[in-house]
């Protein structure tokens, strides 16, 4: 008797232990706005890819929760006197598969990145690289081509994220392959249409983290299931909040709003396309829209209006006095478009997305307000993908784009303003080339003083005005809605928004 | 069988006047709505968004501050236009394949019908989504989609109606006294068949709008800023929590519509069916 009462109560302990991780597993749920179309390590796909592998990749360096470059995977790093030489030196880190991190992964990672057969978004910028020498097994320095004082920046981007070389040699011309990176979460599944489910990695090189075991990233494209998952609590965490719905989560108790207001709307203008050509008529556009009737429209009044350049304030080249010099004048725009030869407009093609709401009811506020001053704007309104495909091509009189800086350094202007040889870009205006433009953003690259560089930004602000080849129309509001059980997740500040998944290693469960 | 037919003579026929009577106020609308409209439908007034009904906005206001009764009246216009359009092209290209194929038989039976019964087998929804996805959406684009479409369905008709009128004798008498293919068709089968035809193009018509409502719901209809109504549908239903009666108008309207054209067409098709008289 006395033992089968032993073993009663050995078995029932034996299954509690055996439950106990079920019942503490903590489960983090993030409704994501899109499905990625890739994982691919070193692409831009998006947010929602982004916030994927910021959770799996770790760089060498990334931007941290507060907005600055953060130690990564290099514990420190120290630049040549003559801006050259980067030596980075390695932490005691490893990669999911156990192999720990080391100096030959990381001049792997680049040679791939740089390779021939490279997808990679930033291959133009990283070719600054001329060589990666590996010193020892913790240590390895990048010689650079020329000064890029940019360049940490870069490396802090999530499309430049650690890969062993092990798996490059295996897996680098696979784009569906599963993801092995360094990061705080290890991939687990992709169910198609479904939700990509990432693990608890416990041998990531920070104490503690992350505070979740497993992460799964749900698809709710359409905004109304998006909202209503949060609000049920079917998921933790959803980005892309609605401007609609804003007001609504608000006052909901359980949820919390994370905002930033980092990301900017515009026009590209086709300097091909006639009337646009003219710098008078682009400044023209700019004076021809109230920038009110696009946020209180498409916005729902969650954000700022924009009449100059997107700098935030303190930003080389930042500049009060420039920061109102467009306002909303339709007299100044007709008088600038009778001055081009426009007395009585003309018709150009808007190109927009229906899939998105934002942008195309923002093309249809810019269309209202440009009828006003006599241009007729046509608007061209396929789905995402044929957008991506026409704004790619140059195929388009001037586009709605939402967007922001890829970094925090000022050398993001370069891949909106840099005329050179690939004139037609997702974010430039098509054809634009400005030698003095070039000039100074090559200066900006390449000086170390940083009063003479604020100097050099402050040059080209005035000169980009003039020119405008990009109509800003406002700063908007970017959420992420978060249930009250969740602490930890950070909206990164201003451009980085779109960088927050980094900090799901923060992330922790009530 | 003779009272009956009496009886609808003398008896006010309530099933067939009541959607008649709101069919007619559809159409006037249709016609002179833009002039009724107390604002201009595309005017944005960003002071004034999702606006519940007021004395200046009867029926309330869209997400751009936009009056909803002016877009109501005015989005009626590409709806009908798209439905009458397709059916009419529906009903011209399918009575005449109809026609010829049951009037010649053979081959040319075998190709249209064949064809029609392949087209038959898809979802109309699917092989609009195939069309309109190549072309630029628009009214032009929506009207000939629809159209093509719904020619199976009227030379289906056609041809059933065509055989059962070919072989009767009166028919094979005229073609004995040497009348020719274009007489026989015009002046004896079309007639004879035109019955089953006006039900089918009620039909069609009921089934267009719902069609364009779907493709305008989807982003691929009438391109905005012009309203129609299975377009505000598609967008109100972002903003059901914010204005509920964006979305209740303009679905209403189309209900109402829709539901009259096919009791016309019921009512239609027992008042002209030649056994009921």
């Amino acid at each position: 008797m006395r033992t089968s009462f032993k073993t009663i109560l050995l078995a029932a302990t034996f299954s509690l232990t055996a439950l106990a991780p079920a019942w503490a597993a903590k489960t983090l749920y993030f409704g994501l706005s899109v499905e990625p179309s890739t994982l691919e390590a070193s692409v831009q796909a998006g947010t929602a890819a982004r916030t994927v592998r910021l959770a799996i990749h770790r760089g060498l360096l990334n931007y941290g929760v507060d907005g600055k470059l953060s130690s990564e995977l290099a514990q420190s790093y120290s630049v040549s006197p003559d801006g050259k030489e980067y030596t980075f030196i390695l932490r005691k880190a490893s990669f999911h598969d156990g192999e720990p991190v080391t100096a030959e992964d990381v001049k792997a990672t680049f040679a791939w990145l740089l390779g021939p057969n490279s997808r990679a978004t930033y291959k133009g910028e990283l070719g600054v690289i001329d060589s990666i020498e590996v010193v020892d097994p913790q240590t390895v320095r990048f010689h650079l081509k020329n000064v890029f004082v940019p360049f940490p920046h870069y490396l802090a981007l999530a499309e430049s994220a650690i890969l062993p070389k092990a798996w490059l040699e295996k897996n680098g011309t696979n784009p569906n392959a599963a993801p092995v990176g360094a990061g705080p979460f290890q991939f687990v599944t992709w169910s198609r249409g479904r939700e990509i489910v990432l693990k608890k990695f416990p041998g990531y090189y920070k104490a503690g983290k992350p505070g979740v075991d497993e992460l799964h990233f749900q698809f709710t494209t359409d905004d109304d299931t998006r909202v209503n998952a949060i609000r049920t609590g079917d998921v933790d965490i959803i980005e892309y909040v609605p401007w609609k719905d804003l007001p609504a989560l608000k006052k909901d108790k359980n949820i919390r709003i994370e905002s930033t207001s980092g990301p900017f709307m515009m026009l590209q203008f086709n300097t091909h396309f006639e009337p646009f050509s003219k710098p008078e008529v682009r400044q023209a556009v700019s004076y021809a829209i109230n920038r009110a009737v696009v946020i209180d429209t498409a916005f729902n009044g969650a954000g700022t209006p924009l009449y100059g350049l997107p700098f935030v304030k303190g930003a080389p080249g930042y500049n009060p006095a420039l920061e109102n010099y467009f306002s909303y004048n339709p007299a100044k725009a007709k008088e600038l478009l009778a001055k081009a030869g426009y007395p009585n407009g003309f018709k150009a093609r808007l190109l927009a997305t229906a899939q998105y709401g934002y942008h195309m009811n923002t093309a249809i506020a810019v269309k209202s307000e440009l009828a006003k001053v006599g241009i007729d704007a046509d608007l061209d309104l396929p789905d995402w993908a044929g957008r991506m495909a026409k704004n790619n091509a140059g195929n388009y009189d001037f586009v709605v784009a939402g967007t922001a800086g890829d970094i925090t350094d000022p050398d993001w202007l370069s891949n909106f303003y840099y005329g050179g040889k690939q004139l037609v870009r997702m974010n430039n205006s098509p054809y634009f080339d400005d030698p003095e433009i070039n000039r100074l953003l090559d200066a900006g690259r390449v000086t170390l003083d940083e009063t003479a560089r604020a100097k050099i930004y402050d040059e080209f602000a005035k000169r980009a005005l003039e020119l405008s080849p990009f109509a800003y129309i406002m700063w908007r509001d970017q959420s992420y809605a978060v249930r009250s059980n969740v602490s930890g997740f950070t909206n990164l500040p201003g451009f980085l928004s779109f960088q927050s998944g980094y900090s799901l290693e923060n992330v922790t469960l009530k | 069988m003779m009272r009956r037919h009496v009886a609808f003579l003398h008896r006010p026929d309530l099933g067939l006047w009541i959607p008649a009577v709101l069919l007619g106020v559809v159409f006037l609308v249709a016609l002179f709505g833009p002039m009724l409209a107390p604002y201009n439908p595309d005017e944005i007034n960003h002071l004034a968004v999702l606006q519940a009904g007021s004395l200046a906005h009867p029926l309330g206001t869209d997400e751009f501050g936009r009056d909803l009764l002016s877009r109501l009246l005015t989005g009626i216009r590409p709806t009908m236009a798209v439905a009458f359009g397709s059916t009419a092209l529906a009903a011209v290209g399918g009575v005449t394949l109809g026609l010829l194929a049951g009037f010649w038989g053979n081959l040319p039976e075998i190709l249209v019908m064949r064809t029609c019964d392949i087209l038959l087998s898809f979802p109309p929804i699917l092989l609009a989504l195939l069309v309109v996805g190549f072309w630029p959406s628009g009214i032009a684009t929506l009207t000939i989609t629809i159209g093509l479409i719904y020619v199976p369905h009227f030379a289906r008709v056609a041809h059933a109606a065509t055989i059962g009128v070919v072989y009767q004798e009166f028919v094979e008498a005229e073609r004995a006294m040497g009348a020719g293919a274009g007489r026989l068709l015009l002046r004896d089968v079309l007639p004879n068949i035109l019955s089953s035809l006006v039900v089918q193009a009620t039909l069609t018509v009921a089934a267009a709008i719902l069609l364009e409502s779907g493709l305008s719901f989807l982003g691929l209809g009438i391109k905005p800023p012009t309203a129609s109504w299975g377009q505000m549908i598609g967008i109100a239903r972002g903003y059901l929590a914010q204005n509920p009666m964006y979305t209740f108008w303009p679905s209403l309207c189309l209900a109402v519509t829709v539901l009259a054209i096919n009791l016309l067409g019921d009512r239609l098709r027992d008042i002209l069916d030649p056994q009921t008289i």
